[in-house]
């Protein structure tokens, strides 16, 4: 990847990089340099460094962090780009065994690989993050390694490290105008001339420029956890560590020079470069005495019969062939059957995964079984991921049952072992409000202020924080103190901050992975981690898989397993693949936009285009998916699209209009409208003459332009491309600023198609099979964007009977009931399909703070010992303790015993645990029979509400309705009736608050869901609007809004202008406690 | 009829029926301070007094300190500003913020809560000697967080001296009105009572006597029983809302349920167990005063009366156990003379009660005392007294010990002598900026700051430095880059030539407070064997560069 992340931060004093370097005379070569990877210790970068030294005419520089190679491939990287610039791969190793520092440059690769192996192991000893090193383990890695002692040492200790490395062995000094440089160098040279040890000079460099020393300071007060004033002499008494000219290095060490010239001799003699790293692909999934090509290609084609049962298509064949051949040519056999291998052993666990990304969009990811998207009905487009594939290896994610996913790593690190295989780590950098903090509370302003100017971060990052701002936090502009923390803060932004996990990608080699980097400890238990972020993997060209975790895939995988276990499903078995396609049925449901938990397509955005958009077959499900995003929505693709598709629809012989037949070709899917990434990319080749790389740079450049620009430089190019080839200027204008709208939000074909199937998958369970959807998403939270009390109210809606959390029924997940079915159920009359269906039983998982062991333990007494009759008896067969007796109690979880909420929860509390001596409470059927107050309905639904999020009961808004209805507002049922409330009528609605959210892309709107007892109310809310009734919209239990009614078609919204607490008018609610004071 | 005494202010009667009544006597008149954390920050700082502000309080999370950091700010009590926008006790910080913006807060100050409490309950004692505050903080309990504590003043029988128990609430509320104080009073048989009254009432001055107190109590809130937030949340889920409905409950069945923390509770509040209380102590000041018809007007006269007053304080230290810290001279004149009184403050390094050294240190703090028109009231304080320990002496130590307490007496002579402020001891301070290096602090608190810094480096470090560097003309070595060493260099108009010089050290301004220039320090001796230690300092301004000497000091 030619672009990466941190030189985009790059903020060093060289404007412009130096492109190459002319070593200068007298020479110098500096080998002892900390950069900020050697996490709040360094003030530069590790690019800043290589162009500084580079600009300095150094022969050569060694990057030589404390126990970490982490940096490295960032300095590589900028090293690569400076002609006749030598970088050394070092590391400073420090022990914690009293032996001094040591710096270590590897010879060549075998000593690189050595020094990994050393640093892995110290690294794989500690907790994360640390590094726990001996002597003798550096005696055993010490082979080819150029070393230097860092002084003060004396000769006993020089003693086994000379033995051990001979000549390879110098005696690192430093002169840093402390005072008493004379007389190190003195004890220095009589150490050296004692031992025989060479001395070489450097100046433990910490900054390309001695103007860092500001942030130095400061990075060192965060690590020491003090302020500035308190830090004394733990920071350095100059800035003398930065990277001095040769001419200054030389003059330094007048006295003795040959020290500069072993330091040139070191750097002479380490051969090795990061470009010497061989990475090669696992073999594990190829078995012995196959080609890996051969085994590919006879994968591929079982696979494809599968796939194919009528045969295969020569389109198909045609495909497959071309892309094999893509593969073997650019040895990439490896990385496809690591992937499949990796597909294929989720399967035979029976855990649900797929597949995405530029190689997943090939026809023999699906022939593998990597992908479900079938190349016969689409255009997949593999040019992206063949012209990709020339400067970066080959990507898939896979998506992994979310529950599950942990299992694959682990046989990752099973088949693959611990040394051949690793998560890829992920560098947290320094960001807004971070970086103020440390460095705010480094230079001992208060955690109060900190908070304030922290809140106006905001402003910062749009580049504007002026005087003004300050002033409103409370922070005075001109206070010279604040000043330096902004000056400062804006110099540690993008600074490494530390190494953490990344969210699925796993590396594997076939040679040991810590041949090529050193591995740490993860903080998660069995996870290991290398040091290289993925950007660091793309430069040295390692494989990497994502594993990701996806909800959805857990709950569809519930959910048939569920089907399949249905009295009435023996025999038959449901599978992803096997579900009936192109139902009209689930297309019916999904036009209503009836799709509450169904995936992707369940938010508020989707459910307001579904009626729009009416969905009819698959290919359809692939465009919602992917118009409904921020790219499309900012490039102004929906409406023209929208538009065509009604007219479409209202007159079947309506011609979409294309400006060419090549773009017909290109854009006939999306009806004219490109909406998909590889569409933007054919568009650039077909309309505007680009080659498929220069396509794919305009690529990489839509992804990157937000933060940096250069769009601009294709912008002539695709616009006189098109003009050339006869298009209209408005037309390529237009075409030109959609692509940009794509930015990073833009979906590829491949995976949009990948996710429609999930999309499918949900909505068929959902429509055929109510009740099972409704307890697999149940069992699969926290997932997807509603709470188990809208999903229960919506299966109830569709007909399901559902029933309550019951000692004597309940299991930890929710389960399906056969035994009656569902007769009798509430809902709209037309979507009963859950009528005749399983009854859904709520689990004990619904139950907030129960553990699933206890839940565990009920069943399996009930299982051994029969229905429960009492609560002691109950506790003596399950071993409970008191307070989950009463948390059941108060959950009303005793219904079948005859027992309600307060009888239920007056026994848990008698059953103590640890009964008083006096004072023992069993047995206690005999004693005196207590009349508590009976809890009032109100009461029971909210009790129901605190104990499992949802009642079964009532709705509570049901009990102000009445109250409700004298002050006009009207119910969100009513609200539908067109008539009674046309478009800008002003009503009055009120409900529970679902959801509150400020999306990203709608500035400063509030969306708010309301719920009461017969729907839910959408409110849009401008931000002035809310911020005025900020604490009613954030703290009201009943909220009411008042505002105008606005129509689009099926969609309705109501646009606030004021807002109430009614909480007060739920009886009940306002009895608690908090009012005594 | 019979009477008997069974608790602390309880009588049984014994009735005709031969059953045991348990009639209260006692009155206790509880002050409940709803906001006394954020009243009393408000009365010092008036011009918040408008302004939404709060005091809040870190709640470590997962106890025992580990972890570090973490944990969840609370606000414990809202100003009214900050009530009305709805940030209020028992809030998270973060939720507070998120209401009203603007909020500004104040960490709390639970001891100087409590002390201030004291004191206002020591005011309170011109109402009843028995004045105590509260009960003690319950451990684990996150509800006392938020229950400000009360004073509760035993009243029982004072209201023979206010005329009736209305007189005594009505002047007790018009106090607490006058000092600014929001309040509500209640009086009651027993504290228990009177606390939850004055908490959970609505009307403030309520009166409550033993006959009403079962009925005045059961239709109260369970919460006003002062119990633990669980059990309080246990009681409300069963629907007890009212310390009635528990009271109606069979008293064998509460406490398997609740434990015995919520029967103790019902007996305290109804009288049936006795409460304890601790009454705030008054401690007598250590002093002594002499008042004279005629004045005072010649040192030796003043002298023999601090023999006198001395010789009292002794006395009275000595039954302590204790010895002075710091003794208090006030001199008064004839208030008819309109002079100010005469104050002198002496501090000791260690408690002593010698009285022959208390006297000389008194002695030599009125050395040199104008009399002037002579006093007729002098007296003599020890604000500050601590317990002597005993002081084992050994046989070879004693000497060394002698010295010790010798070289301190010198010290506090010289102390009151000169001035605190003119005897000081150097202590170290961890910069490396030589004038900084140090700081002099007082000879009582030197132990306090010695070797939290220790020094630098192993460079040496002149014996003499010059309060303020002295400019001085130096050849320097030619160099390319101004950096070359001093040869020669001209102070006080000789010229001393550099034979040898070490360095440069190179210290960097100290950025923070502003001071950016780098200083070379060099070690030089010269040819007569004097050693210097001089700096240069290079200025840069635009294309002029200067370079400057500087003689910081001398090594003797």
């Amino acid at each position: 990847m030619p672009e990466s992340a941190h030189e985009k931060l790059y903020t060093g004093a060289l404007a412009e990089p130096p492109t190459s370097v002319a070593p200068c005379e007298p020479g110098y070569a500096e080998l002892d340099v900390t950069s900020n990877y050697s996490f709040l210790r360094g003030a530069s970068h590790p690019d800043e460094l290589v162009y500084q030294a580079a600009v300095l005419g150094y022969r050569a520089m060694a990057l030589t962090d404390i126990n970490s190679l982490a940096g490295v491939v960032r300095a590589y990287e900028a090293a690569r780009k400076v002609a006749g610039f030598k970088l050394i791969v070092g590391a400073r190793v420090v022990f914690v065994d009293g032996t001094p520092d040591l710096l270590v440059w590897p010879e060549d690769r075998e000593a690189y690989t050595r020094l990994c192996r050393l640093l892995t192991r110290g690294r794989r000893r500690a907790p994360k993050g640390e590094c726990q090193l001996t002597l003798e383990d550096f005696l055993e890695y010490s082979e080819g390694q150029w070393t230097g002692l860092c002084l003060p040492a004396d000769a006993p200790a020089i003693g086994p490290l000379y033995e051990a490395l001979g000549g390879r062995l110098s005696l690192a000094v430093n002169l840093s105008l402390t005072g008493d440089d004379h007389d190190r160098l003195e004890t220095a040279m009589a150490l050296s001339r004692q031992t025989g040890v060479p001395l070489l000079a450097t100046n433990h460099v910490h900054y390309h420029d001695p103007s860092r020393r500001t942030l130095q300071d400061v990075l060192t007060c965060t690590r020491h956890g003090c302020t500035i004033h308190e830090a004394g002499y733990r920071l350095f008494a100059n800035a003398e560590r930065y990277l001095k000219t040769p001419e200054q290095m030389h003059r330094l060490f007048e006295a003795y020079p040959k020290a500069i010239a072993r330091g040139l001799e070191v750097a002479a003699a380490c051969r090795f470069s990061l470009a010497d790293l061989k990475y090669e692909y696992p073999t594990e999934a190829v078995p012995k005495g196959v080609l890996p090509s051969a085994h590919l290609r006879e994968l591929t084609y079982i696979g494809a019969r599968e796939r194919y049962p009528d045969g295969v298509s020569a389109k198909v064949t045609a495909l497959l062939e071309k892309e094999l051949k893509f593969i073997c040519g650019s040895k990439y056999e490896s990385y496809f059957l690591t992937v499949h291998d990796l597909v294929r052993e989720a399967r035979s666990r029976g855990i649900l995964c797929q597949g995405r990304g530029s190689a997943a969009n090939s026809a023999v990811c699906y022939c593998l079984g990597v992908t479900s998207v079938d190349p016969e009905k689409f255009q997949l487009v593999f040019e992206r991921f063949a012209s990709e594939a020339r400067s970066e290896p080959p990507d898939i994610d896979i998506d992994f049952e979310h529950e599950r996913r942990e299992e694959i790593i682990q046989y990752v690190y099973a088949r693959y072992g611990r040394t051949h295989a690793g998560m890829t780590a992920s560098l947290i950098t320094y960001r807004g409000r971070s970086a103020v903090r440390d460095v705010g509370k480094a230079m001992g302003l208060s955690g109060d202020l900190l908070d304030q100017l922290a809140d106006k971060l905001d402003w910062w990052h749009k580049g504007t924080l002026t005087a003004s701002h300050l002033a409103e936090a409370g922070v005075d502009p001109a206070d010279p103190m604040i000043r330096r923390v902004l000056e400062v803060t804006a110099e540690v932004l993008g600074f490494p901050r530390h190494l953490s996990q990344h969210v699925g990608g796993m590396v594997i080699a076939r040679s040991p992975l810590c041949d090529l980097v050193p591995i740490e400890n993860a903080s998660m238990a069995d996870r290991t981690v290398i040091e290289w972020d993925k950007d660091d993997l793309d430069v040295i060209g390692l494989f990497k898989v994502d594993m990701l975790a996806l909800g959805m895939l857990t709950a569809i995988s519930k959910g048939m397993a569920y089907i399949n276990a249905s009295p009435g499903a023996e025999g038959r078995k449901l599978e992803l693949h096997t579900i009936p396609a192109e139902d009209p049925a689930v297309y019916d449901m999904a036009s209503d936009a009836d799709t509450v938990g169904v995936f992707q397509i369940e938010s508020r955005a989707q459910m307001s285009m579904l009626p729009r958009l009416q969905p009819r077959r698959f290919y359809d499900l692939v465009i919602e998916v992917a118009i409904v995003r921020p790219g499309p929505i900012q490039g102004k693709m929906v409406h023209p699209y929208l538009e065509r598709r009604q007219r479409l629809r209202a007159d079947p012989s309506y011609q979409v209009p294309f400006p060419s037949d090549e773009l017909r070709e290109v854009l006939k899917e999306t009806l004219g409208v490109p909406l998909f990434q590889e569409q933007a990319m054919r568009l650039a080749i077909v309309a505007a003459g680009f080659t498929p790389t220069e396509a794919d740079a305009l690529r990489r450049a839509m992804a990157a332009w937000k933060r940096h620009g250069g769009l601009a430089k294709f912008h002539d190019k695709f616009v006189n491309g098109m003009l050339g080839r006869g298009y209209q200027p408005d037309f390529a204008e237009q075409c030109f600023q959609q692509i940009s709208g794509f930015g990073e939000y833009g979906f590829p074909e491949s995976h949009a198609a990948s996710f429609a199937k999930l999309v499918y998958a949900s909505a068929w369970i959902k429509r055929h099979h109510p009740a099972a959807f409704a307890a697999c998403l149940l069992n699969s939270q926290p997932m997807g964007f509603y709470a188990p009390a809208q999903l229960v109210r919506d299966a109830r809606e569709h007909g399901v009977t559902v029933r309550p959390v019951d000692v004597n029924a309940s299991e930890w997940d929710c389960t399906l009931e056969y035994d009656t079915g569902c007769a009798a159920a509430e809902g709209r009359e037309k979507r009963r399909w859950g009528v005749g269906g399983p009854a859904l039983r709520l689990g004990f998982r619904q139950v907030k703070g129960m553990r699933q062991t206890d839940a565990e333990r009920i069943v399996s007494a009930r299982r051994s010992a029969g229905v429960f009759e009492s609560l002691a008896d109950m506790q003596e067969s399950a071993q409970l303790e008191t307070g989950t007796l009463d948390r059941l109690a108060r959950a009303d979880a005793f219904a079948s015993m005859g027992l309600s909420r307060r009888p239920a929860s007056w026994e848990a509390l008698a059953l103590s645990n640890k009964p008083l001596p006096l004072w023992d409470g069993r047995g206690e059927p005999d004693g005196p029979k207590v009349a508590l107050p009976v809890m009032p309905p109100a009461d029971e639904v909210l009790a129901d509400y605190a104990t499992a999020g949802l009642s079964l009961k009532r709705h509570p808004v049901s009990f102000a309705r009445q109250d409700l209805g004298r002050e006009k507002v009207i119910t969100a049922a009513a609200l539908q009736e067109a008539r009674r409330f046309p478009h800008g009528a002003k009503v009055s609605v009120a409900g529970l608050v679902l959801v509150r959210q400020r999306p990203g892309t709608a500035s400063g709107v509030v969306f708010i869901t309301l719920e009461d007892e017969t729907g839910v109310v959408n409110i849009i809310a401008w931000a002035a609007i809310y911020e005025r009734y900020r604490r009613v919209a954030r703290h009201a239990t009943l909220l009411q809004v008042t505002g105008t009614v606005q129509r689009d078609g099926q969609v309705i919204h109501v646009l606030a202008r004021r807002m109430f607490d009614r909480t007060a008018m739920i009886p009940g609610v306002l009895q608690a406690s908090r009012d005594f004071h | 009829m019979r009477e008997l005494i069974v608790g602390q202010h309880i009588v049984g009667k014994e009735t005709d029926s031969k059953s045991l009544v348990l009639v209260p006597t006692a009155r206790y008149l509880c002050v409940h301070l709803p906001h006394w954390a954020i009243t009393r920050r408000l009365r010092r700082r008036p011009e918040l007094l408008d302004k939404p502000v709060v005091v809040v309080e870190t709640v470590r999370r997962g106890g025992g300190g580990g972890g570090g950091g973490g944990g969840r700010v609370d606000v414990v009590d809202g100003s009214p500003a900050a009530m009305k926008a709805g940030v209020g006790p028992g809030m998270s910080l973060a939720e507070g913020r998120a209401i009203c913006p603007g909020l500004l807060v104040l960490e709390r100050q639970a001891e100087k809560d409590r002390l201030a409490l004291e004191a206002l309950g020591r005011w309170m004692t011109r109402f009843t000697p028995f004045v105590a505050t509260g009960w003690p903080v319950e451990k684990g309990d996150k509800g006392t967080l938020h229950r400000p504590m009360p004073l509760l003043l035993n009243v029982a029988g004072c209201e023979r001296f206010f005329g009736s128990m209305e007189i005594i609430v009505r002047e007790v509320r018009a106090a607490l009105k006058r000092f600014g104080l929001p309040a509500r009073v209640a009086v009651a048989p027993t504290p228990g009572a009177a606390w939850a009254l004055a908490w959970s009432g609505k009307r403030s001055g309520r009166i409550v006597g033993a006959d009403e107190l079962a009925e005045a109590v059961a239709g109260l809130p369970v919460e006003a029983l002062r119990l633990c937030g669980e059990i309080v949340a246990s009681l409300r889920n069963l629907g007890l809302r009212t310390i009635g409905q528990v009271m109606a409950l069979p008293r064998e069945t509460l406490p398997s349920r609740f434990g015995e923390a919520l029967l103790r509770r019902l007996d305290e509040v109804l009288g049936a167990r006795a409460d304890l209380l601790l009454p705030l102590g008054y401690e007598v000041p250590v002093e002594a005063r002499l008042e004279m018809d005629g004045a005072v007007e010649s040192l030796e006269v003043l002298w023999l009366v601090l023999q006198e007053l001395v010789g009292r304080v002794v006395t009275d230290l000595e039954r302590r156990c204790e010895g002075a810290r710091r003794l208090e001279l006030i001199c008064k004149s004839d208030p008819a003379d309109g002079l100010p009184p005469v104050v002198r403050t002496v501090a000791l390094s260690r408690p002593s009660r010698d009285g022959r050294r208390l006297i000389e240190l008194l002695r030599c703090a009125t050395e040199k005392l104008d009399c002037g028109k002579g006093f007729v009231d002098v007296r003599l304080k020890v604000p500050l007294h601590e317990r002597m320990t005993a002081e084992q002496m050994c046989l070879l130590e004693s000497e060394v010990q002698a010295d010790q307490n010798g070289f301190e007496q010198l010290m506090d002579r010289l102390t009151v002598r000169l001035g605190a402020e003119n005897v000081v001891c150097p202590v170290a301070v961890a910069s490396y900026i030589p004038e900084r290096a140090w700081r002099g602090a007082g000879f009582h608190e030197r132990n306090e700051g010695v070797g939290q810094g220790g020094f630098a480096t192993a460079i040496a470090r002149p014996t003499v430095l010059l309060k303020t560097p002295a400019e001085v003309r130096v050849v320097a070595e030619p160099s390319d880059d101004r950096e070359g060493r001093p040869a020669q260099m001209t102070y006080m108009g000789r010229v001393h030539r550099l034979a040898h010089v070490l360095g440069p050290e190179r210290l960097a301004g100290e950025w923070w407070r502003g001071h950016g220039k780098v200083r070379d320090y060099y070690d030089a001796l010269d040819e007569t064997g004097r050693r210097f230690w001089l700096f240069r300092v290079v200025t840069q301004q635009e294309e002029s560069v200067s370079v400057r000497w500087f003689l910081h000091g001398m090594f003797l």
